[in-house]
């Protein structure tokens, strides 16, 4: 019986089963997002989850639960396909064209768990400061803008902007150069230059983040590239030469 | 179109219109089809280059320039498979998707102007990869639609080449996409239509990468699955905010 079980998560039958529902759940979703815009607006201010658990209206959000536990169900096949590729023998000479799909299941594992703890345990709001006039958005942390430089287009809006922020811990300080696409990190979080508000005088908009999957995930997608790249490597240089 | 005609007082849209004419000679399969092929990709990569050195930065920012690079990777891409199976039909097949391309990018409104949050080296980066493996994911297109006409298996083979070869850039793309949202958003993911259908295209490639390996489905029915790749890639480019709608990326 689990022998069968076993045998039933790892076949490719499964994992092409699989791929397919998956598909399936995010049309859905791709179609209901913009249907019910409103409702979702706040979904990404906020963990995944605490989101889902405050937003149970479940005529809408069941394709996010359902997308959870096929990409769950998934991570699963792929640990087990993972393992019953360990307890193989392997010959010199296919070691890598073998491996390396391994080292790819990897990284989408690590991505999955990159999601899991950003959807469980993230962080992120938005402060208006204005210069000179500090504040603390964590215990312990105080953030004052220095400078700021505004470029405005032709129409008058702004075009480009940047600032310095000085950032406080502990009695460590530091003077870093904030700008959009350009954050600052510092004390486990990241500080974004969202926009600039035109009241009497500029006020900055910052968003400060903690992200705890995102270590995870980069490191998912560096596996990725690696056994993909590797695998490509395997798979047909080798057979040309 | 007469905006398109205007815009032609510049050199580099008559770079892009010289290069859509000699890509146009290819389809009249005469003799010196290739070399018309070889000249249009060269004209379509110097324009591309003066397109970037006229705005100062990689010119993947807007859909003017990015569908004209989509084009020249597919001509790039239908030029390495031509080399490596020695088969002018995908030359011949393929060229008229690459004058399309550049047809609409020719009537696109060009805006030459850049948003600070896209002016960073991991957005370059990004939508070079993530551009460069639809023109990958095209010839596999082309030479799986040719698969299926003809049965020659040399031709499959080429079709399995070039999407792993795109999917894997793909992958490149989504990761390098997903640092540069982090610098400039606070986030990897958003939930959007265009972050689904992304992840769906992605999804999409790693099921024909799987069920190439199913005896099922060896042969046309993989074929045929790899020949839709390029199709959801450009769904999810082109169709996604418009037939489906996606608010644009922002905070």
């Amino acid at each position: 019986m689990l022998n069968t079980l076993y045998r039933f998560l790892v076949s490719l039958s499964t994992v092409f089963w699989s791929f397919a529902l998956l598909l399936g759940l995010m049309l859905v979703g791709s179609l209901m997002l913009p249907e019910n815009l409103a409702f979702f607006s706040g979904i990404d201010d906020e963990p995944l989850f605490r989101w889902l658990l405050a937003n149970a209206e479940i005529t809408k959000v069941w394709w996010i639960w359902a997308l959870v536990a096929g990409i769950a169900w998934l991570g699963l096949s792929t640990v087990l396909c993972t393992l019953d590729f360990l307890r193989t023998r392997l010959s010199r000479v296919r070691f890598l064209l073998r491996v390396t799909p391994q080292v790819m299941h990897l990284g989408v594992l690590f991505v999955m768990l990159g999601h899991l703890l950003t959807g469980s345990y993230g962080f992120k709001t938005d402060y208006m400061v204005r210069k000179g006039d500090p504040i603390e958005p964590l215990e312990n942390i105080r953030l004052t803008l220095e400078n700021l430089d505004l470029t405005l287009d032709e129409l008058g809006l702004a075009a480009d902007w940047r600032a310095d922020l000085r950032l406080e811990e502990q009695g460590q300080s530091v003077t870093r150069q904030i700008r959009p696409a350009g954050p600052v990190y510092f004390g486990g979080l990241g500080f974004y230059f969202k926009s600039v508000a035109m009241e009497e005088e500029p006020v900055a908009v910052l968003r400060i983040c903690r992200d705890p999957g995102a270590p995870w995930a980069l490191a998912g997608g560096i596996l990725l590239i690696m056994g993909g790249t590797a695998f490509l490597y395997a798979r047909f240089r080798k057979s040309e030469a | 179109m007469i905006e398109a005609f205007a815009e032609l007082q510049e050199l580099s849209s008559w770079l892009l219109l010289a290069a859509a004419i000699l890509y146009i000679l290819v389809i009249g399969e005469s003799r010196y089809a290739k070399y018309y092929f070889w000249a249009g990709l060269l004209i379509h990569g110097v324009n591309f280059l003066m397109r970037g050195l006229d705005l100062g930065w990689v010119p993947l920012a807007e859909k003017h320039d990015t569908i004209s690079f989509i084009g020249f990777s597919l001509a790039l891409s239908l030029a390495y498979a031509e080399r490596k199976t020695r088969n002018d039909r995908l030359l011949l097949f393929g060229t008229p998707l690459v004058v399309a391309f550049l047809f609409i990018s020719f009537l696109s409104r060009r805006q030459d102007e850049i948003s600070p949050f896209l002016n960073s080296t991991w957005f370059f980066l990004h939508s070079v990869t993530y551009f460069g493996s639809l023109g990958m994911l095209g010839a596999g297109m082309v030479a799986g639609g040719l698969f299926l006409h003809g049965r020659v298996s040399e031709l499959e083979q080429m079709q399995y080449r070039m999407l792993l070869y795109g999917w894997i850039i793909y992958t490149v793309a989504l990761v390098l996409g997903s640092i540069w949202f982090f610098v400039a958003y606070g986030t990897y993911w958003l939930w959007t239509s265009k972050e689904l259908w992304s992840t769906l295209t992605w999804f999409y490639l790693g099921m024909y990468a799987h069920a190439r390996l199913m005896p099922r489905f060896r042969g046309w029915p993989a074929a045929a699955m790899g020949t839709l790749g390029f199709a959801f890639a450009l769904f999810t480019y082109f169709g996604v905010g418009t037939v489906i709608p996606s608010p644009p990326t922002a905070f």
